[in-house]
């Protein structure tokens, strides 16, 4: 199938602030992109520009209402603007993921677990989902004595 | 190019689905209008103040309180589809027994306070069928341990137990024979720090391993954080937000979310 495989076209954002007088901050106006499969796209612009604003609304963690996020997945185009939340949750299992500045675990959760979590959200078995996650903490070079130790005890 | 929005792509109908769910009490409004799909495998959480209807939504769903209107149908093991609000006392009880866990916000309504520890793990086994009472008692032991409750209070009486232990043993004792739906009121309310770690990453296994589904109803923004799929914002009765857990967290759009996100630190 051809096609990018993120394709953002005509994206704006902006946040209404009702806790500070209704307030409207518009971040992003008119944004459009594509990145296709196997590129790496870089965005860089000073603090403040809308960088993070457009990476979040691309994954759904920030509402949008104007324009489309599309994203090929499983075989078809998906919009994310406007999705059934199923949808969205399907999309991020299987196609779409999201490296943040902050890591959010349950508390006492072994790293090598944390990481098989997502394997295992997909269905995948336990014992599996462990080997996997083991050989990409391995890949990123995380020494083996810190697998079994929560992740919030790292730097 | 075509654009979809496939609304199903696994399971093809919601194993709960709620619509007009509504209840007074006298002039006082207890939910109004209420709906949601549940899913298979999602976790749905319900936030909002105190008296802004959480409970009463639950209550409605397990049957404890009776709703004035609505439909709340849910999809059974073998493929039939019920309207709970219809079903006979009987049928919902035995429902209630073999497919729903139901875990109430205080402890003591769903333990049986007058027999062991061991026992309220082990009855509802018993219900379904387990006789062999040496099995029973491994699988009570089981999940007592999951729970982190020492083998040794397995023939104590929950009075015995402190308010986070006997939290911890109702929650066993819902778990133990694999339930689809789960309903939670407050689950990790009242707990040690520590043991609402434990729980939380126990409910997230148990979700993952057994396709569990649960609507859990918190206060705690941080445990819906981690354990929800989706949330409901619930205020005077109504919902007034909806969305994937994170978005409503990160950019809550109504203004009585906004108020509630930014009140906690850190959600």
């Amino acid at each position: 199938m051809s096609g990018p495989a993120l394709e953002v076209r005509g994206l704006a954002k902006a946040f209404v602030l009702h806790v500070q007088g209704g307030v409207r901050l518009s971040v992003l106006d008119g944004v459009s992109l594509a990145v296709q499969a196997g590129e790496c796209v870089v965005l860089a612009d000073p603090s403040g520009a809308g960088k993070s604003t457009l990476l979040r609304s691309i994954y759904g963690n920030y509402l949008v209402r104007d324009g489309q996020v599309l994203i090929r997945h499983r075989e078809r185009v998906v919009d994310m603007v406007g999705a059934p939340p199923r949808l969205m949750l399907d999309v991020r299992r299987h196609t779409l993921g999201y490296v943040s500045q902050f890591l959010r675990v349950i508390p006492r959760v072994p790293t090598e677990q944390v990481v098989a979590g997502t394997l295992r959200a997909r269905g995948v078995e336990a014992g599996e989902a462990l080997g996997r996650a083991r050989a990409m903490l391995e890949r990123l070079r995380i020494p083996e004595r810190l697998w079994a130790l929560s992740p919030v005890t790292f730097s | 190019m075509t654009i979809e929005h496939p609304s199903a792509t696994v399971a093809d109908r919601p194993l709960l689905s709620v619509r007009g769910l509504g209840k007074r009490y006298g002039a006082q409004i207890g939910c109004r209008d209420v709906g949601f799909d549940l899913w298979p495998g999602e976790v749905l959480g319900v936030v909002g103040e105190s008296g802004s209807g959480k409970t009463t939504v639950l209550d409605c769903l397990s049957g404890r309180v009776a709703a004035d209107g609505g439909q709340v149908t849910y999809t059974k093991a073998d493929g039939s589809v019920v309207d709970l609000r219809r079903l006979d006392e009987a049928a919902r009880r035995r429902l209630l027994r073999t497919e729903w866990g139901v875990v109430h916000q205080h402890a003591r309504e769903g333990l049986r306070m007058n027999v062991s520890a061991g026992a309220n793990v082990g009855e509802r086994l018993m219900a379904l069928g387990a006789r062999h009472y040496g099995r029973v008692r491994g699988r009570a032991l089981d999940w007592l341990a999951r729970v982190e409750i020492g083998e040794s209070r397995i023939d104590d009486l929950p009075e015995t137990f402190s308010g986070g232990m006997q939290q911890r043993l109702q929650i066993a004792r819902n778990l133990v024979t694999e339930p689809r739906l789960v309903l939670m009121d407050e689950p990790t309310g009242g707990l040690d720090v520590s043991v609402q770690a434990r729980l939380l990453d126990l409910l997230r296994g148990l979700v993952e391993d057994l396709g569990l589904s649960a609507v859990i109803v918190t206060h705690d923004l941080a445990v819906a954080r981690l354990l929800a799929h989706r949330l409901l914002v619930m205020r005077g009765g109504l919902v007034v937000e909806s969305g994937l857990t994170d978005q409503v967290l990160d950019d809550p759009q109504h203004p009585y979310a906004q108020l509630l996100v930014s009140s906690v630190l850190q959600p």
